[in-house]
């Protein structure tokens, strides 16, 4: 029985000294790893060009994993001869395994295999990412909804990718797949995708392309017909490897820099656009929600023109582009009806509502546009008529929000004609609440909104009579101390927009801007049953100071974006307020009337009809800036680049930890009997490999000893247990007598630190930091070459 | 040969002439990718993206830059091209082999090479060059081989080698040709003929006698003294007696033997198609003609006869200007000696083709000018005469049945495209007709030839 367990062993002992048929590298799956892991680079560069629209970096490395496990696991598969048809299924598989350990929440079956449970929380992550999608502005947070998506796309990209590339062999159809995610940020924002990025994905595509010719290349040159027809090339010495790099980097960097020069050249001859000059589009016209775009616009760090305007009026007007009245899901909403043919805005009628007893004076505005894009208009509120416009353009009969379907507002000169509206206070606080049906909708509120924005409102409001006293009393809330304009702590903190969901938070945050304070009011009005709505337009803007552009011109631009809420008063109509602290005019009827009220909002001097020219204005720019962060976000900076540098420092420590186990395992391996000489001696051989002498297949265990003593002079006491060792080794080769020597394990560990006593400091850190052996078997291993690897290193 | 030597040239001259112009074109990949971003551009140019842009200038880009790589810095390479062996009977394998070294400055990667073939062969398809590296550098050169197998004989000129050279990323492709065609003489089919062929005198027997009554030039016996080996029987007791010791005699009889091939090479008989074109249903039966001649005209050179070729057509193996007329009427014919002049019989006969006869007017007056008689060298001789016919006109007829009394024996080989008015008449002038069907019958038929003229000749 001895004998024939013992023969088995033998045998395994001596079959890793014939390497295996060279069929098995030639194989199916050869080659391929490269192909595989220049996919994954051009995969997760482009993933990257998405960094300008998210927050943080973690879903950057979630993707990773995701695209990894699916290229990957497609070499592996390919390598274990799976048919070529089969792999796309494969890949698909795994992808969803991924994607539910990752999000499956432990519903999966052994946390991998989806189950009907894991359908259902992934249709909800769906659906949640794509709201969060719709509802956050740029950057966006990555809420667990957007990482599903970002990992499934990925997922879904590298697998099409390796369908295209590998199975099909089209790699550079293929590639076009990572085009995806390189291009989204360019519809999303103005600036587009980082220019890096771009370069970067330039040349993960051409690297793509260069591996994919060499490894065509090889397979040709494997499977190169035989026969005495077919050609064949001798040469003496045979120059290994892909040949010399200087074409492939001289063509890449040529391509890549003609391409930069091209693309950076082109926009001189379309500035102005065929189109349009805003690279996101429209103005409020993508399908991001009006009111993301606009704290886009206001984040932004420089401010472009808008339009500038001069006006007849008494006061200077807001303009309203839009007016958003319903609330439909959580959502601010407008309701846009299908343009009445007769609204022509040659002739507005007068606004619904308005009784003939409440003051009004005509006011004649006159705009150029500058930098808007925009199928709605920007025109002061109650306009009667308008002149001057090209195209056409009509008024909606409820908000009276003047818009075009086929023409936008580039290039526009007009004029318009609008009431000023100056109603008193006590007109506005003897209004009755017998509101029209047509304003009652703008009383809803979703029946899940959160229940402080009521708290809230009656709390504020609590010592008021009437409902004009209400609103102002929460306009002075809003405006109060307690409240701080920031654009972007909403973003930071994800709750971007103006849903009623987000007014919760907002309450509870009191950090926002515009579109906060305006969806709240309006929010707080419909709970107290006023009928309110939010308005989206421009500020009035600064008086020109530059006497060629003449005194009496304004000039708006994109900072001046603002959103506001109106409140409906019977016999008034809408009423314009301004809860935002430090941003525009706060109209001026209470304060003409409620002369015995503290002077309003510290800090915020809108009595005074200056537009804008709060000196909270310019500390407001300057929040504006990006640079300028808040102190956590700067903390948060920093405890991200230590634990990115004590990552990186932890992958640098990956290999030497790798080899240093490898050294313990066969050291446990001898020392158990598993293994004998052989593996000492292997690790001996490994150890001089790290140390950079090279280890020849060819040579007798002695020759190389020999070598070795003769290159790094050995001290005694290794020098002997190197004998020692050898003396074993060779009798496991040529003795048929089992013996094994009990001090192996001591000779070697001596051995080994002897070679490395011999070494220089450098080497010595190349082999802790990055062994050499280490890498060629690793090399060997993914080649297919295992076996032969333990003895021809 | 020369001719079409000269010819094959001319054409390669031309063909990089042109190529020199266009050496580089776009592969599919890059094509494709420059039609795309072509069309991104425009889209990009429309919407005003910078990121479609670059990608798009980058589509747009790579592949010109790809052709420019090619084109500016094409291979410079020096070929040797040797065949081995260089002449080869058809059917048979020649390995060509190119020496290919690079004379430019930079290692030559990412280039296939092919050779450039002629209409007749194949050579293979496009294979991978392996690096080459710089001049003067390890491994400047690499030599690369394939084998040719022509079925059909035929010169055939193989090259220039075709080099083309990608750039990195498989955009572009720019094909350069080197060095000059070489010709690949590919000989007919060379059968064996049985050892007791017209010529082995030096054995003995009847065949020795026959061949010396055939060859009129034999001179008388010569005594020599006796050598181990030689047959007792050949003691020359006469001479013996006279020297004092044994002398055997020895033939010299074949100090200028000579024997003649007709080869029919205008097929007259046939409706002419035009220069080098042959009826489809005669081209076997001229192929089978030609292998005939090769095997019978090695035979015989080999065996030391001074072989002449008259070609019924304007002569091909002996070109000029005024071999125009055909053998037999005026032309010189061809001839060929022991010591290689097999080979030049082959080399001749590898490139022979059936040629368009003169017009009849032409033949006219050149029978009236130098008749068959006159053209005959050796009018007062007869020598051993090989018709090899394919396919005969009447004139042919009249002319060959006035050869035949310089002939002895006159043998023809008729195939069965040769009418049978033809035959009866070439048989009453003295020819011996014997049918081949196919070059496996030559063998029968040559030793119905040497078996038949013996009891002839008894």
């Amino acid at each position: 029985m001895t004998s024939l367990a013992t023969k088995p062993v033998a045998l395994r002992g001596v079959t890793p000294a014939q390497p295996r048929p060279r069929a098995r590298r030639g194989g199916r799956g050869a080659a391929r790893w490269p192909l595989a892991l220049t996919q994954l680079v051009l995969v997760l560069v482009c993933c990257a060009a998405l960094g300008p629209l998210l927050r943080g970096t973690a879903w950057w490395w979630v993707c990773a994993v995701v695209a990894s496990a699916v290229l990957l696991g497609s070499s592996v598969f390919r390598r274990l001869g799976l048919p070529r048809a089969v792999v796309p299924l494969a890949n698909t598989v795994v992808l969803l395994g991924a994607l539910t350990l990752l999000f499956g929440g432990g519903s999966g079956l052994f946390w991998l295999i989806p189950t009907p449970q894991t359908v259902g929380t992934f249709s909800g992550l769906i659906a949640a990412g794509g709201e969060s999608v719709a509802q956050q502005s740029t950057p966006a947070a990555v809420t667990v909804g957007i990482l599903f998506l970002l990992a499934g796309g990925t997922g879904l990209i590298a697998i099409l990718m390796d369908l295209l590339a590998v199975t099909l062999r089209l790699p550079a159809v293929g590639a076009a797949v990572a085009l995806v995610p390189l291009l989204i940020p360019g519809f999303i924002i103005e600036d587009g995708a980082d220019l890096a990025a771009l370069v970067a994905a330039a040349a993960a595509f051409l690297l793509l392309l260069r591996v994919d010719v060499y490894v065509g290349r090889v397979r040709e040159a494997r499977h190169a017909p035989a026969g005495p027809h077919a050609p064949r090339a001798f040469r003496s010495d045979r120059p290994r490897g892909p040949g010399p790099m200087s074409g492939s980097i001289v063509v890449a960097s040529l391509t890549i820099v003609g391409a930069l020069i091209l693309s950076t050249v082109a926009p001189a001859f379309t500035v102005g656009g065929l189109v349009a000059s805003r690279s996101g589009g429209l103005l409020f016209g993508s399908g991001v929600s009006p009111m993301i775009n606009l704290g886009q616009d206001l984040r932004r760090p420089k401010a472009g023109p808008a339009f500038h305007y001069t006006s007849t009026g008494t006061e200077q007007p807001y303009f309203t582009l839009l007016t958003l009245d319903e609330v439909i899901g959580l959502n601010w909403t407008a309701r846009i009806d299908a343009a009445d043919v007769q609204n022509t805005v040659d002739r507005i009628p007068r606004p619904f509502g308005l009784d003939a007893n409440v003051e009004t004076a005509p006011a004649s505005t006159t705009v150029v546009i500058d930098g808007v894009t925009s199928r709605w208009l920007p025109a002061p509120a109650r306009a009667t008529s308008i002149d001057g416009l090209s195209g056409r353009w009509y008024w909606d009969s409820r908000t009276r929000a003047i818009t075009s379907r086929s023409s936008n507002t580039v290039g526009q000169e007009y004029t318009v004609s609008a009431l000023e509206l100056k109603p008193t206070a006590l007109q506005l606080r003897s209004s009755s609440t017998n509101f029209p049906a047509s304003v009652q909708g703008n009383l809803q509120l979703p029946v899940d909104s959160p229940p402080i924005i009521e708290e809230t409102a009656r709390r504020v409001s609590a010592d008021t009579t009437s409902n004009y006293d209400a609103a102002v009393a929460m306009q002075k809330y809003l405006r109060s101390s307690v409240f701080a304009y920031d654009t972007d702590a909403p973003v930071e903190d994800g709750y971007d927009g103006g849903g009623v969901d987000v007014i919760g938070q907002f309450l509870e945050a009191k950090r926002g801007y515009c579109v906060h304070f305006a969806a709240t009011m309006a929010a707080m009005a419909r709970t107290l049953g006023i009928p309110s709505r939010v308005s989206l337009g421009y500020l009035p803007g600064v008086k020109s100071q530059d006497l060629e552009q003449g005194l009496g011109r304004y000039n708006v631009d994109s900072h001046d974006l603002h959103a506001w809420p109106e409140l409906y008063f019977v016999g008034i109509g809408w009423v314009k307020f301004e809860p935002t602290p430090g941003r525009g005019i706060v109209p001026n009827y209470e304060q003409a009337e409620v002369t015995g009220t503290p002077s309003t909002e510290p800090g915020a001097p809108g009595s005074t009809n200056a537009p804008g020219l709060s000196p909270d204005r310019l500390a407001d720019d300057s929040a504006l800036e990006r640079g300028a962060s808040a102190q956590t976000g700067d903390a948060g900076n920093r405890l991200g680049i230590v634990g990115f540098s004590a990552l990186g420092l932890l992958l640098l420590l990956v290999p030497g930890a790798a080899r240093r186990m490898l050294r313990r395992w066969r050291v446990r391996h001898i020392r158990s009997k598993n293994a004998g000489a052989s593996l000492a001696w292997l690790e001996v051989q490994h150890t001089s490999l790290d140390l950079g002498v090279p280890v020849r297949v060819t040579e007798t265990p002695r020759a190389f000893a020999v070598r070795l003593e003769r290159l790094g002079p050995l001290d005694p006491a290794s020098a002997a247990a190197l004998e020692r060792v050898l003396l074993a080794v060779e009798r496991s080769r040529f003795d048929r007598s089992s013996g094994q020597a009990e001090t192996l394990v001591d000779d070697l560990a001596l051995v080994v630190r002897g070679l490395h006593v011999g070494a220089s400091v450098g080497i010595r850190l190349r082999a802790l930091f990055a062994p050499r052996s280490l890498f060629t078997v690793l090399g060997a291993v993914l080649r297919g070459e295992r076996r032969a690897a333990p003895i021809a290193p | 040969m020369a001719a079409r030597g000269a010819g094959g040239s001319e054409r390669s001259a031309w063909l990089q002439r042109l190529t020199a112009g266009l050496t580089s074109r776009l592969t599919r990949r890059g094509g494709v990718c420059l039609m795309v971003g072509a069309v991104i551009f425009a889209n990009a140019v429309v919407v005003n993206s910078r990121d479609l842009l670059f990608v798009a200038s980058m589509l747009i880009v790579a592949p010109l830059i790809a052709v420019g790589y090619v084109s500016v810095r094409p291979a410079r390479v020096e070929v040797t091209r040797t065949f081995r062996p260089p002449i080869l009977s058809a059917g048979g394998e020649s390995v060509v082999s190119l020496h290919l070294r690079n004379l430019s400055a930079r290692p030559l990667s990412g280039a296939r090479w092919g050779d450039t073939p002629s209409p007749g062969i194949t050579t293979p398809p496009a294979a991978i060059l392996p690096l080459v590296s710089r001049r003067g550098a390890p491994g400047d050169s690499v030599r690369l081989e394939y084998a040719l197998s022509p079925r059909q004989r035929g010169v055939y000129a193989v090259g220039p080698l075709g080099v083309s050279r990608h750039d990195p990323f498989g955009f572009a492709h720019g094909l350069r040709l080197f060095g000059e065609p070489h010709d690949l003489i590919v000989t007919p089919r060379v059968m064996f003929l049985p050892g007791g062929g017209l010529a082995q005198t030096s054995n003995d027997g009847s065949i020795r006698e026959l061949l010396r009554q055939a060859i009129q030039t034999s001179d008388e016996l010569i005594a020599r003294e006796y050598r181990p080996g030689d047959a007792l029987r050949r003691v020359n007791w006469p001479a013996t007696a006279r020297h004092g010791e044994i002398m055997v005699r020895q033939e010299e009889q074949r100090s200028n033997p000579e024997a003649r091939i007709v080869l029919d090479t205008t097929l007259a008989g046939a409706a002419g198609l035009g220069p080098g074109r042959v009826p489809p249903h005669l081209v076997a039966a001229f192929e089978l003609e030609v292998e005939l001649a090769a095997s019978v005209g090695v035979h015989l050179i080999d065996a030391g006869y001074r072989l002449e070729v008259i070609e019924l057509g304007a002569s091909q193996l002996v070109p000029g200007g005024e071999q125009t007329l055909g053998g037999l009427h005026g032309d010189v014919p061809a001839s060929y000696r022991a010591l290689g002049g097999d080979r030049a019989l082959l080399e001749g006969l590898a490139s022979v083709v059936p040629v368009p006869w003169p017009s009849r007017s032409a033949r006219l007056a050149a029978s009236r000018r130098v008749p068959v008689r006159a053209a005959l060298r050796g009018a007062e001789s007869s020598l051993p005469t090989f018709a090899l016919l394919v396919s005969l006109s009447e004139a042919d007829v009249d002319d060959l049945v006035a050869l035949a009394r310089h002939c002895d024996p006159a043998i023809t080989f008729v195939q069965r495209t040769v009418v049978a008015v033809a035959r009866e008449r070439l048989q009453e002038a003295g020819w011996r007709c014997l049918e081949v069907a196919s070059i496996d019958d030559l063998e029968t038929v040559w030793n119905d030839v040497n078996r038949e003229r013996g009891p002839v000749h008894d």
